[in-house]
């Protein structure tokens, strides 16, 4: 089963680069490619290693999920430069409804004025913050 | 890094991160602002033209001014005009504001021969003209508006006195009049690539600011000291460090961007009245209360200011002037207590009492010292138990605590397991002193409390842009009255579906939400829907144990789950009265389950008779006795006597659980009787 998503979620990545099975360390830091389903590419990044004093080659990334994606089944491609060999790996990922692009909310204020109350959120999808007028359930 | 918020008492709202410029929302503008005004960078130009009577030696800058009244800084001085008998004075090389929050212009002049006193010269509108004329005398420009360069002490008055609010400090109050800002945002998300010899440094998986330039580099394994940050390009994720790295070359290498050594632990205050005025020298050092770690936190109780490190509580309290004695403040700063706080937003202030979290549990603050009160749940707190649930601390800058004016609650929000935003909480009763742990089916990122309609509520930041109210309603997300069909029996399911005939389920509004199987096959399963048809639910996960027409879902339902302490049996030659009286509020709606658990078995006992009494179910080799939650008078019974004959082999203890699902009725159990029991 593929790994699957919401709109706004981290899709995670996160792999070891190996040469014959055994951890190895690349040259440079690998790059990751993501593909929609026509096959369109929308990202591209370098992935930071993971922890490096404690594990070879391990390398992860939290791409959020964001106003660059719709839902539906995306491929990855991610490549790397061991000992002047190529290093290759690729999976598939799938975003599923329910979600929504603005990402989390990782603060929240409530602003009460004599004539109307406002929250302020802070999203993750941008950083950026968001009103809204007169909370109602 | 989850924002933090404070509001000035002319209700300007002030936003600050530690990563970007301190923002404001004055509650009419379309858009969040950048608070405070920059400086105009460069110098008037002053030269003098024609045949009058302006006569003397003269000096001016330039300010900005913003619509709120907030003045920028003074420009550099210009060069100094002496002329004798001309007609104007003229201005040139004027600035021009990039800032549109700027809405006028000042041009300060002094009266000929005094340096210390300018007078406002040009106050004008015009944002886009860079020359301006004044046929001003020393006469009629000391009759304009004053503006005091220094006081009478010599102290800044106009040059750095409206500074804006640094950005490297995450943390904001309002005290005495005051805007607080404190804190080091340390940035060390991804890696760099960095080559020795060279100063340009390559960011992987960052997410650099502008605002960083100016603050320090440390590279992962590397002691040498922090190398300055000269310029970031944001776009590319490049730093461009004051000087070439002498260090060793690295393809990648964790990294981190900190502000100056002085910063770290240090606190600024605003001009008093002036929160977007804040003079670089108002800062105080920690440190120097004996404070060892980073600021975590700052939070007020009355008129006094606690700063918080991951151990440690110091108050911070001052009159007029924040700056300690040797400053020529009245400023004091003091360590007040050995336990501290996660972050800033761990601290629940209650009836000035200061609830907070720290690595060592939760604890009450006030002014006579700190009071532990949560060794009910100190389990969560041992790294080194082998429990089932334990506070994992890698995220714990996304720990947040709320306080439930209503319900007269404290709930911590923090994460049990590795994911990246809580899901969980501690739930503190502050007036019966009791705990519990709450799950959530979607990531609980950020809360506050808030009011609707004038009822105190609580707000709680999910995923997805969410945003729901606490205890609004008796189900998770979904509304009763509109959501269409929202629970039923299952007719049909596959591995990641399920179907009910005779549902009418609302396509639009059900993905996202929580669907649980509450009886029947697959009892006790919770999913989240990813998308939906009129008679079919498709979600995330594939169930565990496949449904069938046996099986029952409540859509939105809340799962509960409580279980007492335990007891013994009392000890009898001959079988007694044992009974179970629970005593409860429900609808018609929702499922509960009670169970026992004998001599502190893992596994609940399975009955031995399949019966129906006093509204409870029991099935003949099923642990769960259903409870008829339509019952009118909320009153569950059973008898379960038997006999515990002294230094015989039998039943010794017992522990009672129940546990449900609720539906659209709130579901309320608030007694439960055992007899035949001795503790």
């Amino acid at each position: 089963m593929i790994p699957r998503y919401q709109l706004g979620e981290r899709a995670t990545f996160s792999f070891q680069i190996d040469a014959s099975q055994t951890p190895v360390s690349p040259s440079s830091a690998p790059t990751l490619r993501i593909y929609n389903g026509s096959g369109t590419k929308i990202k591209e990044l370098t992935i930071p290693p993971l922890d490096t004093d404690n594990v070879t080659g391990l390398f992860q990334h939290f791409v959020p999920l964001n106003d660059n994606f719709v839902v539906g089944v995306y491929s990855w491609r991610a490549s790397a430069t061991v000992a002047g060999a190529d290093w290759v790996a690729e999976g598939m990922f799938e975003i599923v409804a329910g979600g929504g692009q603005d990402g989390a909310v990782t603060s929240l204020f409530f602003l009460d004025n004599p004539a109307v109350s406002h929250l302020l959120y802070q999203v993750d999808g941008d950083d950026g913050v968001l009103l809204a007028r007169n909370p109602r359930i | 890094m989850p924002k933090t918020f404070a509001q000035s008492e002319s209700g300007v709202v002030y936003i600050a991160d530690g990563f970007n410029a301190v923002q404001r929302w004055d509650g009419n503008t379309s858009a969040l602002e950048t608070a405070g005004v920059a400086p105009p960078a460069t110098a008037v130009v002053i030269a003098g033209s024609g045949s009058g009577s302006i006569s003397g030696t003269y000096t001016a800058y330039q300010r900005f001014v913003d619509r709120f009244g907030n003045f920028s800084n003074l420009c550099p001085i210009s060069n100094t005009l002496t002329v004798a008998g001309v007609l104007q004075i003229d201005y040139s090389s004027v600035d021009i504001p990039t800032s549109s929050q700027v809405v006028s212009r000042q041009i300060l002049r002094n009266a000929s021969g005094n340096t210390s006193s300018y007078y406002l010269d040009v106050d004008t509108t015009d944002l886009t003209s860079t020359t301006f004329t004044s046929t001003k005398t020393d006469a009629t420009l000391t009759a304009q508006t004053l503006v005091p360069i220094t006081d009478s002490e010599g102290n800044d008055l106009a040059a750095t006195r409206y500074t804006v609010p640094p950005d490297d400090m995450p943390l904001l109050l309002m005290a005495n009049g005051r805007m607080l800002m404190a804190g080091e945002a340390l940035y060390s998300q991804g890696a760099i690539q960095i080559t020795q010899s060279s100063a340009t440094v390559q960011g992987i998986g960052t997410n650099w600011t502008s605002v960083m330039a100016g603050r320090y580099l440390t590279v992962e394994n590397e002691t040498r000291s922090p190398a300055l940050i000269s310029s970031v390009d944001t776009n590319t994720q490049t730093l461009t460090l004051s000087a070439v790295w002498p260090g060793r070359t690295y393809a990648f290498v964790g990294h981190g961007i900190r502000a100056d050594v002085d910063r770290r632990r240090g606190v600024q205050w605003s001009e008093a009245g002036l929160p977007e005025a804040v003079p670089p020298l108002s800062l105080l050092n920690v440190a120097r209360a004996g404070g060892v770690g980073d600021l975590t936190g700052m939070f007020r109780v009355g008129s006094l200011v606690y700063l918080t490190e991951a151990s440690r509580t110091h108050t911070f309290s001052f009159v007029n002037n924040p700056a300690l004695s040797d400053a020529g403040g009245d400023g004091q700063v003091f360590l007040s207590g050995y336990r501290g706080c996660v972050n800033q937003r761990c601290v629940v202030i209650v009836e000035d009492v200061a609830y907070m979290l720290d690595q060592q549990g939760v604890y009450a603050f006030r002014a006579g010292g700190s009071e532990p009160l949560s060794s009910n749940v100190q389990d969560l707190f041992d790294e080194r138990g082998d429990y089932d649930y334990r506070i994992r601390w890698e995220h714990s800058v996304f720990f947040h605590g709320v306080h439930d004016v209503a319900q007269e609650l404290i709930r911590f929000f923090v994460c049990l397991d590795h994911r990246w935003y809580p899901q969980h909480c501690l739930c503190f009763d502050y007036r019966q002193q009791r705990w519990w742990l709450e799950a959530y089916p979607f990531p609980i990122c950020s809360s506050c409390s808030g009011q609707i309609e004038g009822r105190p509520v609580v707000f709680l930041g999910s995923s997805g842009g969410r945003v729901f109210v606490l205890g609004a309603g008796a189900l998770d997300g979904v509304d009763s009255h509109d959501d269409g069909t929202l629970s039923g029996t299952v007719t049909s399911a596959g591995i990641q579906t399920l179907t009910d005939s005779a549902a009418v389920f609302d396509t639009m509004a059900l993905p996202g939400y929580g669907v649980t199987i509450t009886a029947g096959t697959g009892k006790g399963q919770t999913r989240i829907i990813t998308s939906v048809t009129t008679t079919a639910l498709t979600v995330m996960v594939p169930w565990t144990t496949a449904l069938d027409t046996t099986s029952t879902y409540q859509i939105g339902g809340i799962s509960f789950q409580w279980k007492s302490g335990v007891f013994r049996y009392a000890a009898a030659e001959k079988s007694n009265v044992r009974e179970l009286d629970l005593m409860g509020l429900s609808g018609d709606d929702g499922k509960a389950d009670l169970r026992l658990y004998i001599d502190r078995s893992a596994t609940p006992f399975k009955w031995g008779v399949s019966a129906v009494n006093q509204g409870v179910r029991t099935t003949r080799n099923n642990a769960d006795a259903v409870l008829d939650l339509s019952r009118a008078d909320g009153n569950w019974q059973m008898r379960l006597d038997g006999l515990r004959q002294g230094n015989m082999d039998g039943p010794k203890f017992v522990e009672a659980e129940i546990a449900g699902v609720q539906g659209v009725d709130p579901v309320e159990f608030y007694e439960l009787n055992l007899s035949g029991i001795t503790q």
